[in-house]
């Protein structure tokens, strides 16, 4: 028992960071992300019956999280899942291995390269910063609709950036 | 409004908004494509977030230092089972004396309100210490991300965090799981920084 605990610590340990990172990209959540990859554990401290190999481990665990994930989303209403910005379709989008690495990459390379600034700026304040389009609106002192009109223009030019690096 | 307006309206409150409306804005393929940009967008600040080795210390800590939720259950399953039992046992006991009474009274056993009558006094004649108390759970210096999804999960709630600054929030609390959940809402709601409303099974942190 204590052996397999052991065992289970060190996979922790090795998978720990491509686990949250997978949970954290369908769920966008901190502490549900953390909370996936701690249930998954658990499941594995209380079943001593299923074992795991060093070669598969890696595979199993990241089904193991992506299944749960989709458990989550599977029981929110469409309104949950827009306000957690979930990905549409996502129990039928095939997950890629390398969980949209370089789609990401480009999209981060993509926002540091948006003009004019203040594209930026609302781009930040919303998906880093988590304030919401009210709350942009006060903090720039421009309406409501102005900082739609710059995410709009934010996300055209992320568009463009993608197509550019396909 | 043109309609990408009308989606970030709606993004902003999606629960004023019907499934019906959503579908109906989602099946727009140009609304559709920039709703998942946005997502991936998302998810591409969230890729940059590092997980720091104390972070996963801190993790494992959790996750061996609690009783895990398989063995909690089937603690309580075990618990359930003794007490059905307890039950199905003392319901035997009672209508054989009852019958035996009535046997050597000469009634008439047939009668289905005696069932009820069986049925009645089996309540009364529980035991007190039958009922299963369930300690109150402390939370010391724990983070309100931390504590919600827990609550939350005994009660069949989700969780809405719409403010990011109050998941950080680092509260001493007691909670007693026999409490409903509107009597830990009016409890958290005491702490000055938090505002916390139940909607549709969603305990929302504003």
């Amino acid at each position: 028992m204590r052996k397999r605990k052991e065992i289970l610590e060190a996979l922790f340990r090795q998978h720990y960071r491509q686990m949250y990172r997978l949970a954290t990209l369908l769920l966008h959540d901190d502490a549900e992300s953390k909370d996936i990859v701690h249930d998954v554990f658990a499941q594995l401290l209380a079943s001593p019956a299923i074992e795991l190999h060093e070669e598969t481990a890696a595979a199993f665990l990241l089904t193991s999280v992506r299944n749960r994930c989709l458990n989550v989303i599977r029981g929110r209403k469409i309104q949950e899942r827009v306000q957690r910005l979930y990905l549409l379709d996502l129990d039928t989008t095939v997950i890629p291995p390398d969980l949209f690495r370089e789609e990401l990459n480009a999209l981060s390379e993509g926002v540091s390269l948006l003009a004019p600034p203040v594209c930026r700026e609302v781009v930040e304040l919303h998906f880093r910063d988590g304030l919401t389009f009210r709350e942009i609106a006060l903090r720039l002192g421009v309406s409501e609709t102005t900082v739609y009109k710059h995410l709009r223009h934010a996300l055209s030019q992320l568009r463009e950036h993608l197509k550019r690096k396909e | 409004m043109n309609k990408t307006n009308l989606l970030f309206q709606m993004m902003e409150q999606p629960q004023a908004y019907t499934d019906q409306q959503w579908q109906e804005i989602l099946a727009d393929e140009e609304c559709r494509e920039l709703y998942n940009l946005m997502s991936k967008t998302q998810s591409a600040f969230d890729s940059q977030k590092e997980i720091d080795d104390e972070t996963i210390d801190a993790e494992w800590q959790r996750l061996t230092a609690t009783p895990h939720r398989g063995l909690l259950r089937v603690a309580a399953m075990f618990i359930g089972v003794l007490l059905l039992s307890g039950i199905a046992f003392a319901a035997v006991h009672l209508v054989r004396s009852h019958w035996n009474t009535a046997e050597s009274l000469g009634g008439d056993l047939a009668s289905p309100t005696q069932e009820t009558r069986i049925s009645d006094s089996l309540q009364q004649t529980l035991p007190a210490d039958t009922t299963v108390t369930i300690q109150p759970i402390v939370f010391d210096n724990v983070t309100l991300d931390s504590i919600l999804p827990q609550i939350a999960s005994h009660y069949g709630y989700a969780v809405d965090f719409r403010s990011r600054q109050s998941k950080t929030l680092r509260l001493f609390l007691t909670w007693n799981p026999q409490d409903s959940i509107q009597k830990v809402t009016e409890k958290l709601n005491l702490f000055e920084q938090i505002h916390i409303t139940l909607y549709e099974k969603t305990i929302i942190v504003e």
